[in-house]
C-alpha cells in the first residue's frame, strides 16, 4: 500500500516536470509548426544556470528564479537567429534546431565537463502523507507543474496575447490578416516556451544528476506527452503528462527503470496505431 | 452563347444510371454544417458544374466524396458500391479523379514523369518496378494539353496555367471514370481559360465530370447542368439558364437574403 | 550549371572506381582500414537518403538498423565459425533489422504519423535499444560488448572458404558490396515505386488522390533502407572485432545525417562523398578533442540548414551525372 502510494507520488511529480517541458513544445508546434529539436537541451541549460549559480552564490533558489530568464533569453535567440529564417521549410528546420542541440551540449561539455554533478535540494526533508514520509520538493514539483498550468490557462484564455495566439493557432493567414503581429507572437511564444524548459531543468536538476545528455530522454518523453494529448488543449498536456509519468513510475515498480522507458515507448506507438488523433483528438498530429 | 437544346433537356434530373449519387450527405464543423443533408447524383458522362458563394460547402463536398474528411451522416455511392468514408487512394483507385484548387504537380519530377506516375497509381506495389500500363495513352495526353514539347522538363518550371493542365492531365492519365474539378481556371488568364474550355469539352466526349467553379461565364460555356450549394444545401439544381432565373439564387448571389 | 558532354556519368564513375581500386596500395594500412569503416557508414548514408532524401521520411535513429546488424553478425559468428555460420549471421542482420524497420513503420506510419514525429520516434527507438544492450548484459555483453568478433569468412561454405582478413581484403569486400548498395538504390529511385517516392515527397496527398496507399510505400521502402543499414552493421562488426551500445547510439544516428546532409540528399551519391569527407576532416582535425569536433560538425550542419539546404553536391549536374532520377 505504501509502496503504491509511493510510486503514485512520484509518478505525479514527474508529470509535474513533464507539463512544463511538454507545454513548451507542444504550444511552439500548434503555433509555429516547429517542432524543436533542442528543446531538451533548454532543459538542460536551466539545470546548468542552477548549477553555475550554486557555485557563485551558494544558492540554490536564486539559481532556479534566474533559469527562466537565460533559457528565454536564449530560447529568443534562437527564434530571432534560427527558426525564423527557415519559415516553411520544416526539414531544414528540425536540421537546424538539431544542430542547435549539438552545439550547445558539446559547448556545455567542454565548458562544464562531460561528467555528472550534483545540485544540492534546496528543500529537504519530508512530509508525512498517509503514514508514508515522502519528499518535500518533490510536492512543490508537483505543485509547480500544477500552478504552471493554471497560469499558463489563464494566459491563453484570459488575455488579449492568450486571444491571439489561438487565433494564429488555429489560422496564420487570418490571424495575419486581423491585424495580429504573428512574427512577434512566434518570438514571445517561443521564448515562453524555452523559459518552462528552462524552468523544468532548474527544478528537476537537484533530483537527478546533471550532465550534457540530461535533457534528451526529457525530450522524448514530453514528445510522447504531446503525442497522447494532441498540441491544441492543455488538458491534453496535463493527461499526457500524467500517463506518462505515471506510467513510467508505476512500471518501474515493477521492473528496471529501463524496461519501463521501453515499455512507455511501447505504450505510446500502439496508442498512435490506435488513436492517431491523440488520446484526446486535440489536433492531427501530422507536421 | 446558348448551349445546344438537347442540352438543355438532358440529365437535368438524374436517373437510375447516375455514376454517382450522394445521399443526405451531412459533415458539420463545430456548429457550422458545411453539408447539411445533401443529396446529388450524377449522370453518366455529364458535366456538371457545382457553383455557390464562398462557403457554401462545395469544397468540403469534394473533399467527402473523395474519402479526405469523413462524413457525419450519408452516403456515397459510385456506380452502386458504397464508397462513403473509404481512404482517398481506395476511391481514387475505384475510379474517381481529383485535381485539386491549388495546382498540385509533383516539382521534382518532370512533366512526362508525372503523368507515369499518374498512371501507375492503381498498380499493385510489387508492379510498380516495371509497370508501363496505361502509356501509350501518355503521348495522347500531352499533345491533347499541348505540353508534348515540354515533356521532358521539370514540372516546376510551368507556369501556374500550365501546372492547372497538367495536374488536368495527370488525373486524366490515372484513368478515373469520374473526374472531380475543383477550380480547373482559378488564377488562369483569359486565353488560358478560353483554352480550357476548349479542352473540357473536348474531355467531357468520354468524362463524366463535375467541376466546383466561380467564373459563372465559364460555366455557361461548358456545364450541362448547374447544382448551386448554399449554405451547405442544394439550393437549385438545372440548366444554367433556368437556375439563373432561379429567384433564390439571385437573391443568394446578390447578397439581398436576409 | 551545365557539364561539358565529354563528362558523362560512366566516364566520372570509371574514373571514381579505378581510383577505389589502386587507392589501398597507395597508403599505409590503418588508412585503408579507417576508409573501408568508412564504407561501411556511407552504405548507412545511402540508406538513410533514400528514405530521407528520395522519400521525405527523416529518422534520426538510423543506427538502430546498423546496430541491430552488428550484434547479429557478432552473436552469430563469435561462436560458429566458417562461412556457413558467416552467410546465416549477414542474413539475420538484414533480415532483424528489416522486421524492426517494417514493426516501428508499421505502427507509425499506419497511425498516420509523418515529419518530426516519426523522427522523434525512431530516435526513441534507437535510445531504447542502446539501453536495452546495455542492460541485457546475458546477450549483448552490456556495456564491453561482445568481443572478440572473428573476421568474416565467405565463399562457398565448407568447400572454397575465404577469410577477410587483412585490411586490403575488407577493404575490397566493403567497396564491392557499397556499390551494390549504390546501384540497388538507384534502381529503385529510377523505377516506378522510385518515382511515386520522390513524388510523395513533393506532394503526399496529391499521390493518395491519385490511388497510391503512401502509407504501403513509405513502409516498403523505410524496410529496405533498414535492412541496407543492418547489412552496413553486419560488414562492421567483424571488421573492428567487437560489437558495443555506441553502434546503436546517437552519436551514429546523428553523424549519419550530417553526412547525407552535407553531401546532398536524394542524390544518392553525395551521402557517400559526405561520409568519407567528415571521416578524413575528422581524422585530420580531432583525434584527442571529440566535444571540438562534434561542436564543428554542429555548426557546420547548422550553416548548410540556413545556407544551403540542397548540401554541397546537391543540384542538375550531379544528378545528370550518377544518373539518379
Amino acid at each position: 500500500m505504501e509502496q503504491v502510494l509511493l510510486q503514485t507520488l512520484n509518478g505525479l511529480s514527474l508529470a509535474g516536470i513533464l507539463i512544463l517541458v511538454a507545454l513548451g513544445l507542444g504550444i511552439t508546434f500548434g503555433l509555429l509548426g516547429v517542432i524543436n529539436l533542442a528543446h531538451g537541451e533548454l532543459f538542460m541549460l536551466g539545470a546548468y544556470t542552477v548549477l553555475v549559480t550554486q557555485e557563485a552564490t551558494g544558492n540554490v533558489w536564486l539559481g532556479i528564479a534566474v533559469a527562466p530568464i537565460a533559457v528565454g533569453t536564449v530560447g529568443l535567440l534562437i527564434e530571432r537567429g534560427v527558426i525564423k529564417r527557415l519559415y516553411e521549410r520544416p526539414f531544414d528546420t528540425l536540421l537546424a534546431t538539431w544542430a542547435i542541440s549539438i552545439v550547445v551540449r558539446q559547448g556545455i561539455t567542454l565548458w562544464q565537463g562531460g561528467g555528472f554533478q550534483p545540485i544540492a535540494h534546496p528543500i529537504t526533508g519530508s512530509v508525512s502523507i498517509l503514514g508514508l514520509e515522502y519528499s518535500r520538493y518533490r510536492l512543490v514539483l508537483l505543485a509547480l507543474g500544477v500552478a504552471v498550468l493554471v497560469l499558463a490557462g489563464l494566459l491563453l484564455y484570459r488575455t488579449r496575447l492568450g486571444l491571439h495566439a489561438r487565433a494564429a493557432i488555429q489560422n496564420r493567414e487570418i490571424a495575419a490578416a486581423m491585424g495580429i503581429n504573428v512574427s512577434r507572437l512566434d518570438s514571445i511564444v517561443f521564448t515562453l516556451g524555452a523559459a518552462l524548459a528552462g524552468l523544468a531543468g532548474a527544478a528537476m536538476g537537484p533530483l537527478v544528476t546533471v550532465s550534457p545528455a540530461m535533457g534528451l530522454p526529457f525530450l522524448a518523453s514530453s514528445f510522447f506527452v504531446v503525442i497522447l494529448g494532441g498540441t491544441g488543449s492543455l488538458i491534453g498536456v496535463a493527461a499526457g503528462a500524467a500517463i506518462i509519468g505515471g506510467g513510467q513510475a508505476l512500471i518501474s515498480f515493477f521492473a528496471n527503470p529501463v524496461i519501463a522507458q521501453v515499455a512507455v515507448l511501447l505504450l505510446a506507438i500502439v496508442v498512435i496505431r490506435i488513436a492517431p488523433q491523440g488520446i484526446f483528438g486535440a489536433r492531427r498530429i501530422v507536421a | 452563347m446558348a448551349e445546344p437544346a438537347e442540352r438543355l433537356t438532358q440529365s437535368t434530373v438524374a436517373t437510375s444510371s447516375s455514376i454517382l449519387q450522394i445521399h443526405g450527405l451531412t459533415r458539420r464543423f463545430g456548429g457550422l454544417r458545411a453539408l447539411d443533408a445533401v443529396d446529388l447524383a450524377v449522370g453518366r458522362d455529364e458535366l456538371l458544374a457545382i457553383i455557390g458563394p464562398n462557403g457554401a460547402g462545395k469544397s468540403t463536398l469534394f473533399n467527402v466524396v473523395t474519402g479526405y474528411l469523413p462524413p457525419d451522416s450519408g452516403r456515397v455511392i459510385l456506380d452502386g458500391d458504397d464508397i462513403t468514408a473509404l481512404s482517398p487512394d481506395r476511391i481514387s483507385r475505384l475510379g474517381v479523379g481529383r485535381k485539386f484548387q491549388v495546382p498540385s504537380v509533383f516539382d521534382g519530377l518532370t512533366i512526362r514523369q508525372n503523368l507515369e506516375v499518374s498512371a501507375r497509381g492503381h498498380s499493385p506495389l510489387r508492379s510498380l518496378f516495371r509497370s508501363h500500363d496505361g502509356f501509350d495513352q501518355l503521348d495522347a495526353i500531352l499533345s491533347r494539353l499541348r505540353l508534348s514539347e515540354k515533356a521532358n522538363l521539370p514540372a516546376g518550371l510551368l507556369s501556374h496555367g500550365e501546372k492547372q493542365w497538367l495536374e488536368i492531365a495527370m488525373v486524366l492519365a490515372n484513368r478515373p471514370r469520374l473526374l472531380l474539378l475543383d477550380e480547373p481556371t482559378a488564377g488562369m488568364t483569359l486565353g488560358e481559360t478560353k483554352r480550357t474550355e476548349e479542352l473540357l469539352r473536348d474531355i467531357g466526349q468520354e468524362h463524366t465530370i463535375v467541376l466546383i467553379e466561380h467564373d459563372v461565364r465559364f460555366v455557361r460555356e461548358v456545364a450541362q447542368r448547374v447544382v448551386v450549394l448554399h449554405r451547405g444545401r442544394v439550393l437549385a439544381s438545372g440548366p444554367i439558364d433556368e437556375v439563373e432565373r432561379d429567384e433564390r439564387v439571385r437573391d443568394v448571389y446578390l447578397g439581398r437574403e436576409e | 550549371m551545365s557539364l561539358p558532354s565529354w563528362l558523362t556519368g560512366r566516364r566520372v564513375g570509371g574514373v571514381i572506381l579505378l581510383l577505389a581500386a589502386v587507392f589501398p596500395w597507395t597508403v599505409d594500412p590503418f588508412e585503408v582500414s579507417l576508409v573501408a569503416k568508412t564504407l561501411t557508414f556511407a552504405m548507412v548514408a545511402v540508406s538513410l537518403d533514400l528514405i530521407w532524401g528520395v522519400a521525405g521520411i527523416l529518422s534520426f535513429g538510423h543506427a538502430a538498423f546498423f546496430g541491430i546488424g552488428a550484434y547479429a553478425v557478432g552473436l552469430i559468428t563469435r561462436d560458429f565459425s566458417g562461412a556457413g555460420p558467416a552467410y546465416l549471421g549477414l542474413l539475420t542482420a538484414i533480415v532483424l533489422a528489416a522486421l524492426v524497420a517494417t514493426a516501428v513503420g508499421y505502427f507509425t506510419f499506419y497511425g498516420g504519423v509523418s515529419g518530426a514525429y516519426f523522427a522523434i520516434i525512431t530516435l526513441a527507438v534507437s535510445l531504447i535499444l542502446s539501453q536495452l544492450a546495455q542492460t541485457w548484459v546475458g546477450l549483448t555483453g552490456g556495456h564491453n560488448g561482445l568481443y572478440p568478433v572473428p573476421f568474416l569468412t565467405l565463399g562457398i561454405p565448407g568447400i572454397a572458404e575465404f577469410t577477410f582478413d587483412t585490411d586490403i581484403r575488407i577493404y575490397y569486400l566493403t567497396l564491392v558490396v557499397l556499390i551494390g548498395v549504390f546501384l540497388l538504390s538507384r534502381a529503385v529511385v529510377r523505377s516506378g515505386f522510385g518515382q511515386a517516392l520522390v513524388a510523395m515527397e513533393n506532394d503526399e496527398s496529391r499521390v493518395r488522390f491519385l490511388g497510391y496507399d503512401t502509407r504501403r510505400l513509405k513502409l516498403v521502402v523505410f524496410s529496405l533502407s533498414g535492412a541496407i543499414a543492418g547489412l552496413a552493421g553486419g560488414l562492421y562488426a567483424p571488421m573492428v572485432g567487437f560489437v558495443n551500445p555506441g553502434v546503436l547510439g546517437l552519436l551514429l544516428s546523428t553523424q549519419v545525417i550530417i553526412w547525407v546532409a552535407l553531401g546532398g540528399r536524394g542524390t544518392l551519391v553525395g551521402p557517400i562523398v559526405g561520409a568519407l569527407a567528415v571521416a578524413f576532416l575528422e581524422d585530420y582535425l580531432s583525434g584527442t578533442f571529440v566535444e571540438v569536433w562534434l561542436l564543428i560538425l554542429g555548426v557546420l550542419v547548422l550553416v548548410v540548414a540556413l545556407f544551403r539546404p540542397q548540401g554541397l553536391l546537391g543540384g542538375p549536374a550531379v544528378r545528370r551525372l550518377t544518373g539518379v532520377r
